[in-house]
């Protein structure tokens, strides 16, 4: 039995963690648009060392020395990676890969070195600790909420304030980044400004969720977004939301698994990602196959009808099929099967509503063949194949506009 | 002739120490219709990316309307190669149309109706007002193309940049793209493309610029559009400025192998 009953600490967890799924979906958007999400992962990633040197230095957990490290270190990787691409002649997405894990793992260094002194340890930047979150609790307005939601709305409301003011320059630079230099825009300060914004969001993340999950909620959500949506407006909303959604289904999975959110969260998205290629309206693989499959059906039985009628009225079939492949083979049998089923065929002979589609169609036969051979002007033993190609395209619109292009010549 | 719309003197670019555009010297005068021709690798796309001032020279100037590219305020307006373009983005036909209106309307600001309307207008001149709500990866290469005119129709700039608007659509959309150059022209408007067709040169365009990583020659079509020119331009690659560039790519680089070219 699922309780779906959550205390007011598993909301407060789950506070945190859709404040900062948001606050990387957002980012996720812009940098999916640019195909440059590997460069999220690279600066979450790269902001380590800057992260630790940052708490050392300070001793504390307060975030702002942090964050001056966290952004120093984001800096230095994008430059990095962009002089390893310059000079070393490595390819773009390589030289990142090499920068950020270099980074990252001296940064697990350092912690190990510093871990006698300091209140930091590899596991809780790899995944977070957004499960102790309601431990450390501040006063807002009268109300008692987790310390970390602090930074991670923190995050959010930058991030949705920028997206919202930079919409149209950052969109330009995104769709023609030649036209956006042309047009005056400050390029390189908008370019650079969304990954400073990476890195802030990175370092406030960090400590609720752990650095695996922003690497994943930059990612995951605006990818999900982008299988979606045809438009920018509607992609910030859909990912936006689900990384809410991959917030809220980590929480409540991870403690009824009695598992991690973090990790439960990222697992989350994944799914959440297969299903939107699955399922999504017109462009997901299943509708998409469902469409053909109905499509092939369909044309196979109003094929047999056809047949079968011309064949109850003693006229010669005019449509031969090849035996064809073994899988149109399949799905004559499977339409046979489906006609005598629905009781629109018995003994070989149309009835009911097969015989009106046998007539509908065989009507459209006649009507093609006769644009062909008026209109088109094709010889007479080339009019069957294009007919039976185009039959059962003919919707009733098309139909009419055919048959009425006859009448009214012959008015 | 008119007032130059662009002048460009002793203009070299080079991509990692290799020139790729030697010595350039040319004007275009306002109002004109000028394509840019040579074969392919001849700098064409580079020289519009000069133009356009999204490459720095390694030496030389050029100016747009008597100011200098990089200082200018004038607004160019442009049609990239349709390679370039993210066909997935989720833009519709007429984000992208508006998209030619944002550098006029300044920081923050987003477009309203006016800007709608004035889009519009834009699509209609390329007879492609129907399918504006259309996904633009979901458009025919002709009507991908028109989306772009119709963008830098939008730009409402004096000066059009286009990288090879014919290249590859269907007779409707080169006959929608002539009849919107020839009211650009009408307008006073000085439109510089990259252009493949030869045949097509003649009757058309006032201008040509024949480019082959050096400026074969540049003016008045009539004047300059001849066998002996074209011979020059396409007969057979500069084996030596070849050479040459290779040589400095070599030298700087240290290198031996071929490294990627342009």
């Amino acid at each position: 039995m699922i309780d779906l009953q959550l205390t007011p600490v598993s909301w407060q967890i789950m506070m945190v963690a859709a404040c900062a799924a948001a606050a990387c979906g957002l980012l996720g958007v812009q940098l999916v648009l640019r195909r440059r999400a590997m460069l999220g992962d690279a600066i979450a990633h790269g902001v380590l060392p800057g992260l630790v040197i940052g708490f050392v230095v300070s001793g504390s957990r307060d975030l702002f020395p942090m964050l001056v490290g966290a952004l120093i270190a984001a800096i230095f990787v994008s430059i990095l990676a962009e002089w390893l691409r310059e000079h070393a002649g490595v390819d773009g997405g390589a030289a990142l890969g090499v920068v950020f894990t270099s980074l990252f793992a001296l940064g697990i260094i350092l912690i190990e070195i510093f871990a006698r002194d300091v209140d930091l340890d590899a596991g809780c930047v790899l995944y977070g600790m957004v499960e102790y979150a309601p431990i450390h609790q501040v006063e807002w307005f009268g109300y008692s909420v987790p310390r970390s939601l602090t930074p991670v709305l923190g995050a959010l409301l930058l991030n949705l304030g920028a997206t919202v003011l930079f919409w149209k320059e950052w969109k330009l630079c995104a769709f023609d980044p030649q036209l956006a230099r042309a047009s005056r825009l400050p390029f390189q300060t908008l370019e650079q400004g969304l990954l400073v914004l990476v890195a802030i969001t990175s370092v406030a993340c960090f400590e609720a969720v752990g650095s695996v999950l922003v690497i994943a909620m930059i990612a995951v959500p605006a990818t999900i977004g982008h299988v979606l949506c045809d438009r920018m407006s509607s992609m910030v909303i859909v990912s936006t939301l689900a990384g809410v959604v991959s917030a809220v289904l980590g929480t409540v999975g991870a403690i009824q698994l009695e598992t991690g959110v973090p990790g439960m969260m990222a697992v989350s998205s994944g799914g959440l990602l297969v299903g939107a290629v699955l399922l999504a309206p017109g462009r997901g693989l299943i509708p998409a196959a469902t469409r053909n499959f109905s499509w092939t059906m369909r044309v196979e039985m109003e094929d047999i009808l056809a047949e079968s009628h011309l064949q109850s009225m003693d006229s010669p079939p005019d449509h031969t099929d090849s035996a064809g492949a073994p899988s149109s083979r399949f799905f004559r049998i499977l339409a046979t099967w489906l006609l005598w089923t629905l009781g629109y065929i018995r003994n070989g002979i149309p009835v009911g509503r097969g015989e009106r589609m046998a007539r509908t169609l065989l009507k459209k036969r006649s009507l093609w063949k006769r644009f062909a051979a008026e209109r088109m002007g094709l010889a007479s033993d080339h009019l069957d194949e294009p007919a039976h190609r185009i039959e059962h395209h003919l919707d009733d619109d098309l139909t009419r506009r055919l048959e009425s292009g006859f009448e009214s010549e012959e008015d | 002739m008119n007032s130059p719309a662009i002048e460009i003197h002793d203009l070299t670019v080079s991509y990692r120490e290799k020139p790729v555009l030697w010595d350039i010297d040319a004007t275009i005068p306002e109002g004109s219709l000028c394509a840019i021709v040579g074969p392919n690798g001849a700098g064409k796309s580079t020289l519009l990316s000069a133009i356009l001032g999204t490459i720095h020279p390694a030496s030389g100037w050029l100016k747009i309307f008597d100011q200098e590219v990089g200082k200018s305020q004038e607004l160019i307006g442009f049609v990239p190669q349709r390679e370039s373009v993210d066909w997935d983005f989720p833009v519709d036909v007429l984000d992208v149309v508006l998209m030619g209106t944002y550098s006029k309307l300044g920081w923050f600001r987003r477009p309203g109706k006016a800007q709608r309307d004035w889009a519009m207008e834009c699509l209609e001149q390329v007879g492609m007002a129907d399918l504006k709500k259309r996904q633009v990866g979901e458009l025919s290469g002709g009507q991908q193309q028109r989306v772009f005119i119709a963008r830098s129709l939008a730009q409402d700039a004096r000066l059009i940049l286009m990288d090879e608007p014919f290249a590859g659509v269907d007779a409707a959309t080169e006959e929608a793209i002539r009849l919107v150059l020839l009211d650009l022209k009408k307008k006073g408007r000085t439109v510089v493309l990259v252009h493949h067709d030869l045949q097509t040169i003649e009757n058309f365009f006032d201008h040509v610029l024949l480019l082959n990583l050096r400026l074969v020659a540049a003016g008045p079509t009539a004047e300059i559009f001849t066998g002996e020119n074209l011979l020059r331009t396409y007969g057979g690659r500069l084996t030596l400025l070849d050479e040459a560039a290779e040589a400095v790519r070599r030298i700087r680089t240290g290198r031996s192998r071929t490294g990627r070219d342009q």
